[in-house]
């Protein structure tokens, strides 16, 4: 099969998928929580406004029709307009977005990084002092509930030792041109290395407490396949031809060890959105997660669906896109 | 694929460290799950002040009197942790009852029937297990309103599709073996079938799904509960303190941050640990190990 | 001489002690030769094939002297040995699936050996050469750009072949290079090993455990027991005239070629334990000419008729 008609399968097999959970997303927001107006006008509003609203918001059709009008408007792109703001919810989400983006890549980064080299390292050194304190490391941190490790940190880089701020993406007194809303790309771009530090410095806690949370999985996972991976036949065969042991650890061993995990890492992007929820509200982070919290506070319920609808498309589509990677990396995948 | 809980993921953690077959580790988790459960019952004769009501000044470093210190309405830290495990374990059994109350029965039903309606329910049920938990329980602890039951609930629909998977797989598959096809020629009635032949069967597979339910419970909970979105306040609760103590990170109170959180990872290792062990013990062959 | 192991030695360090699958061998390869080294599944001709590049387990136990041309292999360190590894010594292993790694283009693990022990080679040079060596093989060198699972079992055989001959080794272990493979494909395979060498001018160690086929191609077979090499001899004396009780027997169980004679024979008995070796002749427990002394001392090695044998049978014989 080729690449081509690889990724349209997968994109096609996805849709009943997506069908169910928009209708599990209305049935959740609309059916259960008994009447949407009341929750937004409150109790004692006049019977003619409840009404009024009642029919601007499209509540006095039918169930079904309702439910038709609800799939249309997503697939328009249409999510609602918020109570709060009155601006539409898609706008809201898709300013909010990149700052998840960011914070969700930067900590996928660290994971990788913590899990590729000290899990390589860690098979290389099966059972020695650097393979233990991986186990060791991976127990606790995957016990620690994220925001809490996040309040840890800020404690200690935040308010004790001055390192790094405690919130935020950019300090008031830095200015930036805002092209992508990933800051650190738009700091570069624009070569504006005042941005581009003050931005880093603010990613960082966040960015690195999501990726320790993650890491430990990863940790894990390399370890355990590069072990795997280390025994085998063209290991050793790569070791015949006098190939240097770094090239045989991450040329042969690691990237082989990545297979199987690619696949899996599908399942992890679920708990790293889950994570990120936490630690945006941990680091006043002005992302999808802590917007949605906040909506939360204020009962806005558009807003809400649009946040759920978002991330559950957003799951989706990343489950797609590492299949999709998955084919590159493992060309058996497509054969 | 199958999502792994915080305990079947620790139990793989820690069988790595120690090995596996290790019966002292079951045995240490027992004991901080007993410690725990004491705390939880017990609460009103350990703890040494009233949790809600203010008993010093505010935001006090730990000191002789009170040796996890004062948060920032002059209420003991020591006594919100040792009731707070009441709201945690308290929210974490009624969550897994719910969740394992509804998800076993359709498994079963669903499994055993098979059909359109084995499909559909499937089909939503893997739905709900793609969504990411903690997001799906904000989405409706959000409509529901806080309140013991509705955390409960909240967390439970996160859970029941593990329920239903596990049951339905394993039905569905039991249900072709030879006694079960044999007592079907013999005569017995569905609900017979159901309730002799195959509900054993599939009883150790429920007995440690829900022991390794508890530690994501517990978690769930507290991250519910520390986005607001827990129980009332000024009931004691792990999460909800770490956020009301957050907002005193900056007078460097951390006390208010420390404990409540070593709280949450000690109840998370013990129930793993013993969870782990539980496994081991009742379903030595079922584990997939590499 | 090419290639020459004195007293060596490989023992592979284990929780119930050393085994013992290399003990005090001696062996050599002239340039040019074939040498066939045989026995039964177990007895450390992979050990020994592998430990020549010292590519066992970390913890392995080597002594003795191991020579290729004038450089003395056992007290090399990693670093050095692995210049000689692919650059000096070539290495065919038995499945070629499973020694081709899946997830890389064949090209790729053509460049990196090339770029290992020639680094300053162009990307242009590595592609030609690796061209050329397919083509040596029989494989068209645009396939380079494919998978090794794109390859049929022969395919990627040949492709080892053309990796191990890529730097032109002056000697290449091959281990079993066609026990995966089907009847008609081994003889191919054999032929262009066998054509391969005479034109790159290389020496070969042949393991294998099949005696009709070495014998056809090798100059020289060693026969080797539990560890031990028990015989020594050109391919005609130990196909005809073998003297080890050993070798008659291993020669016994060499599936006829005749149709109507498909009963396989097999050698009574299993090879010993190596952490744990019998005492005296290692292949005493399954001798059918056992004598006393057999199970006492170890038997020294002897010249008989041209062959080199270490067996009691024959002590007296010359002496
Ligand atoms: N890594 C190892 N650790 C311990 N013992 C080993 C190891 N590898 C091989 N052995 C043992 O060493 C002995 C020789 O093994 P070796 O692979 O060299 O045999 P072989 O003659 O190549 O057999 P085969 O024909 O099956 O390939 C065997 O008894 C084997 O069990
Ligand atoms: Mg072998």
């Amino acid at each position: 099969m080729s690449l081509k008609s690889y990724i349209i399968t997968r994109i096609i097999l996805a849709l009943p998928m997506i069908l169910v959970l928009l209708i599990l997303i209305f049935f959740i927001l609309r059916i259960i929580p008994g009447d949407p107006v009341l929750a937004i006008l409150g109790g004692k509003a006049p019977v003619e406004v409840i009404e009024a609203k009642r029919h601007e918001l499209g509540l006095d059709k039918p169930i079904i029709i309702q439910f038709f009008d609800y799939l249309g408007d997503v697939a328009k792109g249409d999510l609602g307009v918020s109570t709060l703001t009155n601006r539409p919810v898609w706008n809201e989400i898709k300013d909010r977005f990149p700052a998840t983006l960011e914070l969700t890549i930067f900590a996928f980064i660290i994971a990788l990084v913590i899990g590729i080299f000290w899990g390589a390292e860690a098979a290389w050194r099966k059972d020695k002092p650097l393979d233990i304190s991986a186990r060791v490391y991976s127990i606790f941190i995957y016990a620690i509930p994220v925001f809490w490790l996040g309040l840890m940190l800020q404690l200690l880089f935040g308010i004790y030792l001055r390192w790094l701020p405690v919130g935020g993406r950019l300090s008031p007194r830095v200015s930036l041109d805002i092209k992508t809303g990933l800051l650190l790309l738009d700091s570069l771009i624009t070569w504006n290395w005042e941005a581009f530090w003050d931005v880093l410095k603010h990613l960082l806690l966040p960015g690195i407490t999501l990726g320790l949370v993650i890491s430990s999985i990863f940790l894990r996972m390399v370890r355990n396949n590069t072990v795997l991976m280390l025994s085998k036949d063209f290991v050793k065969a790569a070791k015949a031809r006098g190939l240097k042991p770094r090239v045989i650890l991450y040329g042969h061993a690691v990237r082989n060890a990545f297979v199987p995990i690619f696949t899996i890492m599908g399942m992890q992007f679920a708990l790293l959105l889950a994570g990120a929820v936490l630690t945006e509200t941990t680091f006043s982070w002005p992302g999808i997660g802590s917007y949605l919290v906040l909506k939360i506070k204020y009962r806005d319920f558009p807003a809400i669906q649009g946040a759920i609808i978002f991330f559950a498309l957003f799951v989706v589509i990343i489950s797609i896109i590492i299949d999709i990677v998955n084919a590159l990396v493992d060309p058996r995948v497509r054969y | 694929m199958r999502k792994k809980f915080i305990s079947e993921r620790l139990g793989e953690f820690i069988s790595d460290l120690f090995g596996t077959g290790t019966g002292w580790l079951t045995f240490v988790g027992a004991l901080i799950l007993i410690f725990y459960i004491i705390l939880a019952v017990f609460s009103p004769q350990i703890a040494p002040y009233n949790p809600t009501e203010r008993v010093g000044r505010s935001l006090t470093a730990p000191n002789d009197q009170f040796i996890f210190g004062t948060d920032n309405l002059g209420r003991d830290v020591l006594s919100r942790v040792i009731y707070g495990a009441r709201i945690a374990l308290m929210i974490a059994f009624i969550a897994v009852a719910i969740a394992a109350g509804v998800g076993v029965p359709l498994g079963l039903i669903s499994g055993f029937i098979g059909g359109p309606f084995d499909r559909v329910l499937t089909l939503i049920m893997d739905a709900i297990y793609s969504f990411p938990g903690l997001i799906l329980a904000i989405a409706i602890a959000a409509v529901l309103g806080p309140g013991v039951i509705n955390i409960a609930v909240s967390i439970a629909v996160v859970y029941t599709p593990t329920y239903f998977r596990v049951i339905r797989n394993q039905v569905a598959s039991v249900k072709s073996e030879l006694y079960v096809e044999a007592a079907r020629a013999l005569g017995a009635k569905n609900y017979e079938i159901l309730m002799k032949y195959i509900f054993p069967n599939v009883l150790p597979s429920i007995v440690v799904v829900l022991s390794m339910n508890l530690a994501d419970a517990i978690m769930t909970e507290a991250g519910l509960s520390f986005l607001g979105l827990g129980i009332a306040p000024p009931t004691p609760d792990w999460g909800f303190d770490l956020s009301n103590g957050q907002r005193f990170v900056l007078s460097k109170a951390w006390w208010g941050l420390l404990y409540p959180g070593i709280a949450i990872i000690t109840v998370v290792l013990g129930f793993s640990m013993f969870s782990e062990g539980l496994n081991e013990l009742i379903n030595p062959t079922i584990r997939e190990r590499r | 001489m090419i290639f020459e192991a004195k007293d060596l030695r490989i023992y592979y360090k284990t929780k119930k002690g050393y085994v013992k699958a290399v003990d005090n061998i001696n062996f050599s390869v002239e340039k040019g030769q074939t040498v066939g080294l045989v026995g039964e599944s177990g007895c450390g001709k992979s050990t020994f094939g592998q430990g020549i590049l010292k590519i066992l387990p970390p913890t392995t136990y080597y002594s003795g002297n191991m020579r290729i041309e004038d450089i003395e292999l056992v007290g090399l360190n990693e670093n050095e040995i692995r210049k000689i590894r692919g650059k000096k010594i070539g290495m065919i292993f038995q499945d070629p699936m499973t020694s081709l790694n899946p997830v890389m283009k064949i090209e790729k693990l053509f460049f990196e050996t090339l770029k290992t022990h020639e680094p300053d080679i162009t990307e242009e040079e590595a592609r030609e050469r690796t061209a050329k060596v397919l083509e040596k093989v029989g494989i068209e060198p645009k396939r380079m750009s494919e998978y090794s699972f794109q390859f049929s079992g022969g395919m990627r055989q040949r492709v080892m072949i053309a990796l191990a001959l890529v730097l032109n080794p002056i000697l290449v272990i091959a281990d079993e290079p066609t026990t995966s493979l089907d009847v008609i494909v081994q003889a191919q395979i054999m032929k262009l090993l066998n054509e391969l060498r005479k034109e790159y001018d290389m020496s070969m160690i042949l393991i294998t455990h099949d005696l009709g086929v070495v014998a056809e191609m090798a100059d020289k077979i060693c026969v080797m027991y539990a560890g031990h090499i028990v015989e020594e001899a050109s391919s005609e004396n130990l196909y005809y005239n073998p003297k080890h009780p050993y070798t008659k027997l291993l020669l016994k169980s060499i599936p006829n070629t005749d149709i109507n004679d498909l009963e396989l024979k097999y050698i009574p008995g299993f090879p010993p334990d190596l952490s744990n070796p019998p005492v005296g002749c290692r292949f005493s427990p399954r001798c059918p000419f056992k004598k006393e002394i057999c199970e006492v001392k170890e038997p020294p090695i002897v010249e008989v008729e041209g062959s080199k044998v270490k067996c009691w049978l024959y002590s007296g014989v010359e002496k």
